[in-house]
């Protein structure tokens, strides 16, 4: 019974001397602390029962320049998007049909990896007409990135954010990606980016991500965002 | 008293088993505990992905993600040195069988999901700290954890244990102080 009795006594303080040492150490961690009070996985809003609505498609007007990605009829695909008409990339589903799953499911427009990587071959991601932006961890961004995308760490948010909002808000299309599959950093980035004043219309969700890229074959880029 | 202990007691008695398993216990946890350590962000992702923690209030998860690994170091290198062997070893093994099930519901999750033809064929990042891992693998290690966590807590060897320069002297057996008193 005392062996029990020490041994439960020895457990209590093993538990509160790790929670002194993990609360008092986060505070000096840096770009690696945890915000104890910050809600990581707030609930996410209600989705539309008719779902989001797709990407306007870019129906064929005689009188207006259009530019659209390669494989499809249109303007050179190296030429930089005209203005004034908006650099739209395609839907990604067909525009009469009903909204599809992933549709319902993701309470933003959805491109696909054709749509971002027309948008860096364009030039439109260069020009950051087309922002790009990269919800994953300093090292994975480091190892390979597409080119041209600026890094927002969810996590630590507050280091990248001040980067990203500039270019995001003038931007005219932001696409935000993470590792794919099921994370779900991207999509919290994206309502990150939302609520500090990206209108939702600009805000569109790479959702197979750089799994994605990476497996096309597309060029990657490596190192850290620049200055 | 058993004065033909059996072999089980005698191997115990060597005190290897004990030193053994305080090592490969201790050692292992505490690789996975500093792998969790350097990036705290993708732990809380990790525990948070079982859905098994509510997120509100978010205190409650952050601590607990924060928290675990450093438990996890200090249970292992208080098992390592032989000091509060049992506790360690207890909190060690409390950890395995609690988050054991949730691995298992986890991966036939995956599996429903992936429609793989087999619950071995399920591999994933359970947040343990070794990245993807075959689910029948960490299984399988988790079990072996638990054995030698089992072995720390019921073995009455102390041999190169740190408690031992902290226990009190042993009171001398009565009938012994008797006869020092009579030859006197």
């Amino acid at each position: 019974m005392k062996t029990v009795l020490v041994t439960a006594g020895h457990m209590v303080l093993l538990l509160v001397v790790a929670s002194a040492v993990a609360l008092s150490t986060n505070e000096f961690r840096g770009k690696k602390r945890i915000d104890i009070h910050r809600d990581f996985f707030p609930t996410k809003p209600p989705i539309d029962e008719s779902g989001p609505k797709p990407p306007p498609k870019s129906t064929p007007d005689p009188n207006a320049t259009v530019t659209t990605p390669p494989g499809h009829d249109g303007p050179s695909a190296s030429a930089p998007p005209p203005s004034p008409q908006p650099n739209v990339p395609p839907p990604t589903s067909e525009p009469n049909a009903p909204p599809g799953a992933d549709e319902k499911k993701f309470p933003y427009a959805l491109v696909s990896l054709e749509d971002v990587h027309w948008a860096v071959e364009s030039g439109a991601a260069a020009a950051q007409s087309t922002l790009i932006v990269d919800a994953r961890a300093d090292e994975p961004y480091e190892r390979g990135h597409v080119p041209g995308a600026l890094q927002l760490d969810y996590y630590s948010f507050q280091y990248y954010l001040d980067r990203v909002l500039r270019p995001a808000m003038s931007a005219e299309h932001v696409f935000v990606y993470c590792n794919g599959g099921d994370c779900e950093d991207s999509l919290l980035a994206c309502q990150l980016l939302e609520e500090h004043g990206v209108p939702k219309e600009k805000i569109r969700l790479f959702k197979d991500g750089w799994e994605a890229w990476q497996k096309s074959g597309y060029a990657i880029e490596t190192g850290k965002t620049p200055e | 008293m058993n004065s033909h202990p059996g072999l089980l007691a005698r191997i115990d008695r060597s005190g290897m088993p004990l030193l053994l398993a305080r090592l490969a216990v201790g050692g292992w946890f505490a690789y996975l505990s500093l792998r969790k350590l350097s990036n705290p962000a993708q732990f809380l992702k990790d525990v948070h992905s079982y859905g098994f923690f509510p997120t509100q209030p978010p205190e409650l998860l952050n601590t607990l993600a924060l928290m675990l690994p450093y438990l996890e170091l200090l249970c292992a290198l208080v098992l390592i040195l032989g000091l509060w062997r049992r506790a360690a070893a207890t909190m060690i093994l409390g950890m395995l069988l609690f988050f054991g099930p949730l691995l298992v519901v986890r991966a036939l999750g995956i599996q429903a999901e992936k429609h793989l033809p087999g619950f071995c064929w399920v591999k994933f990042d359970c947040g343990c700290g070794n990245g993807e891992v075959y689910i029948c693998r960490k299984l399988a290690e988790n079990a072996a954890l638990s054995l030698g966590a089992l072995v720390v807590m019921f073995s009455r060897s102390s041999f190169l244990c740190l408690g031992n320069l902290f226990a009190r002297p042993r009171a001398a057996p009565a009938r012994q102080t008797a006869l020092s008193g009579a030859s006197a």
